[in-house]
């Protein structure tokens, strides 16, 4: 004991906790995917490289779906609401998650931007879901956001190494998407072949699918992936099992 | 770089582990960072010296330790605990 203030002598103590970073984001997500999934919804957090076609493919959806499917979208972008102003006059509704500084999404900003009351409608009555996260093929990977399936939206024009240099966000994938395939006569270094055969080195499970969101070419098999993944919320079918070889 | 989201993420584990430790200063920390988990352990770690003092651990010194797979995981904390 200390004889000028009374205070105790000081010792080393260790003590084990063992709890994961990502437990908050994973509690948070978790509660976002029963709201989904009581409400019958597929939610799908789509990623990829800025510039790959994300915005695309879900013009290019809802341009498939008119009339048919009701879908709405959050964008997350570190600037501007650009995308989803896109997506709004594809017929979307659909909200910015603007980020600031933040390379990604997590689950609490896709909780803070459902406290929107119109989103949070838009989402309940909705077919689709679509996460559109920051462009980007690393850091997204990391961060549950409670949706169904994780979609890599991945171009041609980026080259076919992207899957090996850039491995966790395609192990992570349920689906691939392979878009701006009407380039490809302007691409002679492209091989699809190889391409794919890359994909399968780091991401066995994943399906992987080819399109154009500009010609349409290829979009009737995301639409048909989609009809499935659906289904399955239902209990009725498995998307990744029904498009593996 | 979403080291610097991880690094917050650590630090509030910390503050509940110390929940029961009020006067305790933290001296280390060993997290396992595995190799699929998308950490890059260098930016990790200097997104924790520049964060540490912020977040009331000063003195904290950061054990890394990578394993196969995808955990992030807070294992032990390391703590100098003054008896009364």
């Amino acid at each position: 004991m200390c004889e000028v203030c009374g205070c105790g002598d000081t010792r080393r103590v260790s003590i084990d906790v063992h709890a994961s970073l990502l437990e908050r984001n994973d509690r948070e997500a978790a509660h976002l995917r029963e709201h989904f999934v009581a409400d019958g919804v597929l939610t799908l957090n789509l990623m990829g490289s800025p510039g790959s076609g994300k915005t695309a493919l879900i013009e290019a959806t809802a341009r498939a779906l008119a009339g048919r499917w009701r879908l709405a979208a959050v964008s997350g972008d570190l600037a501007t609401a650009l995308d989803a102003e896109r997506l709004a006059r594809a017929g979307v509704f659909a909200l910015p998650i603007t980020t600031g500084s933040a390379c990604h999404l997590d689950a609490s900003m896709v909780h803070h931007a459902l406290h929107d009351e119109q989103l949070q409608r838009e989402v309940e009555r909705a077919d689709v879901f679509f996460i559109e996260n920051v462009g980007n093929l690393v850091c997204p990977a990391i961060y549950d956001l409670g949706q169904a399936s994780n979609i890599v939206v991945l171009s041609v024009t980026e080259g076919v190494d992207k899957p090996l240099k850039y491995p966790l966000m395609f192990h992570k994938a349920d689906l691939v998407v392979l878009t701006k395939i009407d380039l490809l006569p302007h691409l002679p270094g492209v091989s699809l072949a190889e391409l794919r055969a890359n994909l399968t080195r780091v991401t066995p499970r994943a399906a992987v699918l080819e399109l154009s969101s500009t010609t349409a070419s290829g979009v009737t098999g995301f639409v048909r992936w989609l009809e499935t993944a659906r289904g399955s919320l239902h209990g009725r079918h498995d998307p990744i099992a029904s498009e593996r070889p | 770089m979403h080291e610097v989201s991880l690094v917050h993420a650590l630090f509030d584990q910390v503050d509940r582990a110390l929940v029961p430790h009020p006067a305790a200063a933290v001296l280390q920390l060993t997290v396992r960072v595995g190799t699929m988990a998308g950490v890059e352990c260098d930016l990790f770690r200097t997104a924790f010296e520049v964060t540490k003092s912020e977040r009331g651990y000063p003195v904290a010194d950061l054990q890394l330790v990578t394993s196969e797979g995808l955990d992030l995981i807070l294992e032990r904390l390391e703590l100098e605990v003054r008896d009364v």
